[in-house]
């Protein structure tokens, strides 16, 4: 199948006739750029509309009210009824269809779809006589041709690479309906669940008839058990479901961990420096204290010490010329007793009494002297004090700076470590308290994790006593059982369910081995070099879950980072959809990518996109601008691949305009 | 009214006054670095000396008594007794007018070592008002510059 040209009028965002012509044959690549809002799912609505006249897409709310028509054109056309209408141009099996639907809105927004138009070109360029207006034949036609139940694997939704990139059991379960929708095996399936009750009722009303034996007693002795069965049951999914949780939780914090190792090792060389810095700081700050109070009040001392030794040379000569060895009390009462102070009788010795008539008139001086021995006293003090302490400050000061040298290394060390942390940091989460946070759900986890052994233990012990009971009830049934015609029924009823559980393990193991294989084709296809070295195998396990191996076999599942997950998630995306066009009888179909590249990173984009091409005959992709940069316009380009470009340009809040861009190579 | 005799520097009655300019630098040294207005004007006025700088006061700022230099007094005679006017005569000490004349040189001398320290010392940290008080190093710097003035010539 391939689809040529879409023609919009008046439909959702787009006002007026908007026209797109899709690119196939060799140049199988059609771009399609818009900002969010710009109408890109709009043209993947209207693919959809035109083909199976459906108004909602997979990913929609079902109970959102979808407006088709366009606003502006409700608007600008008051009075009456505005009809927007879609008109998909496509081919498959050598014959050319176009088929037309339109939808009709009130100036409320109250839209009623009116019926389809289909016409078929042959292979020589003739038209049906009339065109096909009878419902159901087209939709007959259409679902022969691309079948409604597998259009949404070749519409590619970016949103899912986020989905599936998680761990969790809503994966579990989009993967399980994903195998069973491409299978087809919706019906087995169902029909397993519908001999298992048949099977459980059937069981209830034979046992009620058999009389002298309380099967009643035992049967319902076995649903109780049941009970208690799922009610564990849910608990262990309960809990299973915390373990996930609580298992992505320690990954994603193991992850921001292990991406900030460098940063939790520099933080500790921080701290080690700091330490050291604050024993610095407290030594320059002893030091300095000492200085304040023992240094300081001799600074001046040193700087005028010279002048120290002048003085006292001063006070001496001073102290020579006027020597003051006695008080003026002792001399007065010397020269009035006439007798010394050693008990010389001095009134015959008028020289010496002379003298001391001259020290007493010279007594002026000895005033002085007091002040002289005190002034030469600390003098002396401050002379001999300056060079001491002038020694001593130059040591300390010497060893200030010293240990200043050492603090200003220690503070650009800090300065550049922590520079690095700037340059390594990719979060501003607080990477003290992840630790502390992945400690408490380690914990966590064994907690659940026990709790939930436990509780297995409890179902296995509850499904022997159950199977105990129900040979017992089986044994007794065909014991007492007075109709045995039940009895075959309900063998019958078991025989059959176990046959269609049987098919329906058998057709999803082999859906599941293809999907695998393809989604490691695919992935070894996109992936950046560097991976391929560490992933070589993605599996999907019994129950229905993603598991990636390496090249030892060794399952690495909680090793994978979150690009790679994109990654894997992208691939199994586009597994599905290549397996689903395969799978209808081995046509191809063209491949609707919405955001394809939004989660991807950038060094996985190149590979991508020279992959993407491959996959199938028609490749639609709808990017926003970030997605396509002038690196990835480059990529592109380089495939060869790129038919037809166009634009989507908002005009106003209710209206977009398709462009068509000149492809240069 | 004279009972110190020629210790006049030890008379509580006599007052000495520091720059109304270098106020502030005076007031740091002792709220921040608890170094006493004292020390901090006898550093001062030695350095005053050692570089023969004595500057009038423009404006007298803070008063303090001069007997709270306690010891520090006798390194201020042996500069007063080393003075090539005032010195060598230990007499006049007990005169009322020398000693008037000798505090206002050590005033003068301590504004001149003032001087000396904003424009070698504090440098750009000295606004013409007051200090930068972001800077801590103060203490170091006015240390170190005094082992420096050791070293030097005197005038």
């Amino acid at each position: 199948m391939r689809v040529n040209k879409i023609e919009l009028y008046n439909f959702r965002q787009f006002f007026g006739k908007q026209v797109i012509e899709f690119a196939a044959s060799e140049k199988n690549i059609t771009l399609v750029k818009g900002h969010n809002g710009a109408g890109k799912t709009g043209i993947f609505r209207a693919l959809i509309f035109g083909l199976y006249g459906e108004k909602h897409l997979s990913q929609d709310n079902k109970n959102d009210e979808i407006h088709l028509v366009n606003f502006k054109a409700i608007r600008e056309n008051q009075e009456s009824i505005t009809e927007a209408k879609v008109k998909v141009f496509f081919e498959a099996n050598s014959k050319k269809y176009c088929i037309e639907r339109t939808v009709k809105a009130n100036n409320k927004r109250m839209e009623h779809i009116g019926p389809p138009k289909l016409d078929i070109i042959d292979g020589d360029g003739n038209y049906t006589i009339s065109s096909i207006e009878d419902e159901y034949e087209i939709k007959f036609r259409i679902e022969k041709i691309i079948g409604s139940d597998i259009k949404e694997f070749f519409f590619f939704d970016g949103e899912k690479i986020e989905t599936l990139a998680k761990t969790n059991k809503e994966v579990k379960k989009e993967i399980k309906n994903a195998i069973v929708k491409l299978l087809q095996i919706e019906t087995i399936e169902s029909a397993s669940k519908l001999l298992n009750s048949l099977y459980n009722k059937e069981k209830k009303y034979i046992s009620s008839k058999v009389k002298g034996v309380d099967l009643e007693k035992i049967q319902h002795e076995i649903e109780d058990i049941g009970k208690t069965i799922e009610k564990i049951d849910r608990t262990i999914e309960e809990n299973q479901e915390e373990l996930d949780v609580c298992n992505s939780q320690i990954e994603k914090n193991e992850k921001t961990l292990q991406d900030n190792q460098k940063i939790l090792e520099l933080k500790k060389q921080i701290n080690t420096e700091k330490e050291k810095k604050a024993l610095i700081q407290k030594s320059i700050n002893d030091k300095v204290a000492y200085l304040k109070e023992e240094c300081f009040n001799y600074s001046h001392s040193f700087v005028i010490k010279e002048n120290y030794l002048q003085t006292l040379e001063y006070l001496k000569q001073i102290q020579q010329s006027q020597p003051d060895d006695l008080p003026i009390n002792i001399i007065e009462q010397i020269l009035s007793k006439k007798k010394c102070v050693c008990g010389q009788d001095l009134k015959n010795k008028e020289a010496v009494l002379e003298r001391f008539r001259i020290r007493k008139q010279q007594y002026k001086r000895s005033e002085l002297t007091p002040f002289l021995e005190q002034l030469k006293h600390e003098t002396q003090n401050y002379d001999e004090k300056a060079s001491e302490i002038l020694d001593l400050l130059r040591n300390r000061l010497k060893d200030i700076s010293e240990e200043n040298s050492e603090l200003m290394k220690r503070k650009q060390h800090i300065h550049g470590l922590n520079e690095e942390i700037k340059e390594e940091s990719k979060t501003d989460k607080d990477l003290e308290y992840i630790e502390l946070e992945l400690e408490d759900l380690r914990e966590g986890y064994e907690k659940i994790n026990e709790n939930i052994i436990r509780l297995q233990y409890q179902r296995k012990e509850k499904l022997e006593e159950q199977k105990a009971l129900e040979t017992e009830h089986e044994q007794q049934l065909k014991k007492h059982s007075q109709k045995k015609f039940y009895g075959i029924y309900l063998e019958k009823i078991k025989e059959l369910k176990a046959g269609f559980e049987k098919n329906f393990d058998s057709y999803s193991d082999k859906m599941r081995q293809a999907l695998m294989a393809k989604t490691t084709e695919i992935f070894n296809n996109i992936v950046d070099y560097t991976n391929l070295e560490t992933i070589s195998k993605i599996k999907i396990n019994e129950k229905y879950e993603l598991e990636v191996y390496n090249y030892a076999n060794e399952k690495m599942t909680q090793d994978v980072s979150q690009g790679q997950r994109q990654i894997i998630a992208l691939s199994f995306i586009t597994a599905l959809a290549a397996l689903a066009v395969v799978e209808k009888d081995n046509k191809i179909f063209p491949l609707f990518m919405d955001t394809p590249l939004a989660r991807i990173d950038g060094k996985n984009r190149p590979a991508l996109i020279k992959t993407l091409p491959k996959l199938t005959n028609q490749l639609i992709l709808l990017l926003t601008d970030t997605e396509l940069s002038d690196k990835e316009i480059l990529n592109f380009k380089e495939t060869r691949k790129i038919g037809k470009w166009y634009e989507l340009t908002k005009t106003d809040k209710d209206s977009s305009i398709i462009h068509e861009k000149e492809v240069v190579i | 009214m004279n009972d110190y005799g020629y210790d006049f520097l030890a008379n509580p009655t006599k007052s000495m006054f520091t720059d109304k300019e270098y106020e502030k630098i005076y007031l740091y040294f002792r709220d921040s670095l608890n170094i006493r207005y004292t020390e901090l004007f006898v550093l001062n006025a030695a350095i005053g000396y050692k570089n023969n700088l004595c500057i009038p006061l423009k404006k007298k700022g803070k008063e303090f008594k001069s007997s709270y230099f306690g010891k520090l007094r006798f390194s201020m005679y042996s500069m007063i007794l080393n003075h090539h006017e005032y010195g060598k005569n230990i007499e006049d000490f007990k005169d009322v007018d020398f000693q008037n004349s000798v505090i206002n040189y050590l005033q003068e001398l301590a504004n001149g070592g003032m001087k000396i320290l904003c424009d070698k010392v504090f440098l750009h940290n000295w606004d013409g008002l007051e200090l930068d008080t972001s800077y801590d190093e103060y203490l170091i710097d006015v240390l170190t510059y005094s082992i420096e003035e050791t070293e030097k010539v005197p005038f």
